[in-house]
């Protein structure tokens, strides 16, 4: 009989004849990494690494957004002062403070995960979901809602007919373009994270295996960064 | 029975729940983020965004209270170093780059780089345009010629001017569309549009000059309305003086004599 020399932390012992087989261990110690990877940690780094070149990517694709920004505002600058004064900053204030607890929330999650505190994990992921629909909610109903019914709209569908400056459709359509992939985004980090969630209430994140935690979460982080240079830029310019 | 190339370091006995001899447990070398850590970093970046809404809000009101206009860089410089401040420390602690991979600080340190790239050659084209051909000096909207004072458009209406009759139009469809004449309709449109205009300009000052004159024609709002508009409007929204040289229509349109000269000898044209 195989010495069993190893055993996951907190997990109940067997007692004398039992095999430890028949001891079921947690969905997360009983992972088996893949076999092209020497260790676990190999392929946690691997995975995490990979993760960085897609976020990268994801920066590259709101960088295009930005540089929009940069160029409309280089050319209209009074389109875009007065564009900003539109928008109510105390909305785009709330959002940030939503956005950066769900931001802590989530480093939280990993932490969670990372010390085997199964509730405490449950708790912070859907904390995190919950902070990401609040963030959209508040968007949608009490920013682009009264917006859009009100004509201030972008491109060819702009009907308001008391703009201040002439290229004001230029600006609107920077503004639902930046803040409308953003929100997708937010959107996408949910999903990630409520499936995190949905497979955290069975066991599936521990010590030893919480990568797509850690994924998530650096997902949801980055949604955050954009929002950090997203919301001066629309709402705190004059 | 087969042996691996490299047996493990002790040679204990085989075992075959765990051949690669890595034990179970806490992950080896992962660093965990201490919770107090976590929230001070929060609790900075709560501060920062306070910080960076109440300049803003204070330039506003130094250039309100004071009249005195600050130089357009100092808005931007400001709010960036701080959105910087606290990327940055999203980045290190709460994204774990500080306790990671040098590797992935190195692609994300690249990511930045490639977007710098992308700014500074975009700003080295769009900035210089115009030195060199002249052929290629276009005016936006060649139509336009602007609005007379009795409020008829000269030529095409651009977007935003077009957006007015639009307005106009969808009234007068919800009054018809209520059970109006076409003349009731027509006044209660009128009445609508006066009280938008009213509302509009109480929130945000009066609007593009154009868009007034074209409001003040006799099929509109008329002009005895909008100067009474225009009596009691409020200054606007004291985001300084307004250029002297007018908004951006007014670069569009040609001008006599406009030949789309080279920049630096002749009038100032809007590039394509």
């Amino acid at each position: 009989m195989a010495t069993i020399n190893a055993q996951p932390h907190g997990e109940p012992h067997g007692g004398p004849g039992h095999d430890i087989d028949a001891v079921k261990r947690p969905m997360w110690a009983r992972y088996k990494h893949g076999h092209h990877f020497r260790t676990q940690d190999d392929e946690f780094d691997a995975c995490k690494t990979g993760m960085w070149l897609f976020l990268a990517t994801e920066v590259l694709l709101f960088a295009g957004l930005f540089m929009s920004y940069t160029f409309f505002r280089y050319k209209y600058p009074e389109a875009f002062a007065n564009g900003s004064n539109y928008l109510d900053w105390r909305w785009g204030g709330l959002n940030t403070v939503v956005l950066l607890i769900s931001s802590y929330t989530a480093a939280m999650a990993v932490r969670n995960a990372q010390l085997d505190q199964q509730k405490a994990l449950q708790r912070n992921l859907l904390i995190t979901v919950v902070c990401g629909a609040l963030f959209v909610v508040i968007k949608a109903v009490f920013e682009y809602g009264p917006k859009w019914a009100q004509g201030k709209r972008p491109g060819e569908w702009f009907s308001y007919p008391f703009a201040h400056d002439a290229m004001e459709p230029a600006w609107w359509s920077v503004y639902y373009s930046a803040t409308g992939i953003h929100a997708l985004h937010v959107l996408i980090g949910m999903a990630l994270l409520y499936r995190c969630y949905l497979r955290s209430k069975r066991g599936a994140y521990g010590p030893t295996h919480y990568t797509m935690v850690e994924n998530a979460a650096l997902y949801w982080h980055l949604v955050d960064l954009i929002w950090i240079f997203l919301f001066p830029l629309l709402y705190l310019i004059h | 029975m087969a042996h691996h190339a490299h047996p493990p370091a002790n040679a204990a006995a085989f075992d075959e729940v765990d051949p690669h001899g890595e034990g179970f447990g806490h992950g080896h070398g992962h660093h965990i983020t201490p919770a107090i850590v976590l929230q001070l970093i929060l609790a900075v970046l709560l501060f920062f965004t306070a910080l960076t809404v109440g300049l803003a809000q204070g330039e506003k009101w130094i250039s309100a209270a004071f009249d005195v206009t600050l130089p357009h860089w100092v808005n931007v410089v400001v709010a960036m170093s701080i959105a910087t401040i606290k990327s940055t420390l999203v980045l290190l602690y709460f994204m774990h780059l500080r306790h990671d991979n040098p590797i992935n600080s190195i692609i994300f340190g690249f990511t930045i780089l490639a977007f710098a790239i992308f700014l500074c050659f975009t700003f080295i084209d769009i900035g210089n345009r115009g030195y060199l051909d002249p052929v290629k000096v276009h005016h936006r909207w060649n139509g336009y010629m602007g609005v007379s004072d009795d409020g008829t458009v000269q030529g095409e209406a651009p977007p935003f001017l077009a957006a007015v009759d639009k307005r106009f139009d969808e009234l007068k469809r919800r009054a018809m569309a209520a059970g109006a004449s076409e003349d009731a309709a027509l006044a209660q449109a009128r009445k609508d549009l006066e009280a938008e205009f009213r509302y509009s300009v109480k929130g945000h000052g009066l609007p593009h000059e154009d868009l007034v004159k074209r409001l003040a024609s006799k099929d509109l709002l008329g002009p005895e309305v909008v100067a009474d508009i225009r009596a009691h409007a409020p200054h606007g929204h004291g985001h300084g003086p307004a250029a002297p040289t007018g908004t951006s229509v007014d670069r569009a349109r040609p001008k006599k004599g406009d030949t789309g000269v080279l920049r630096g000898g002749g009038v100032t044209t809007d590039t394509h």
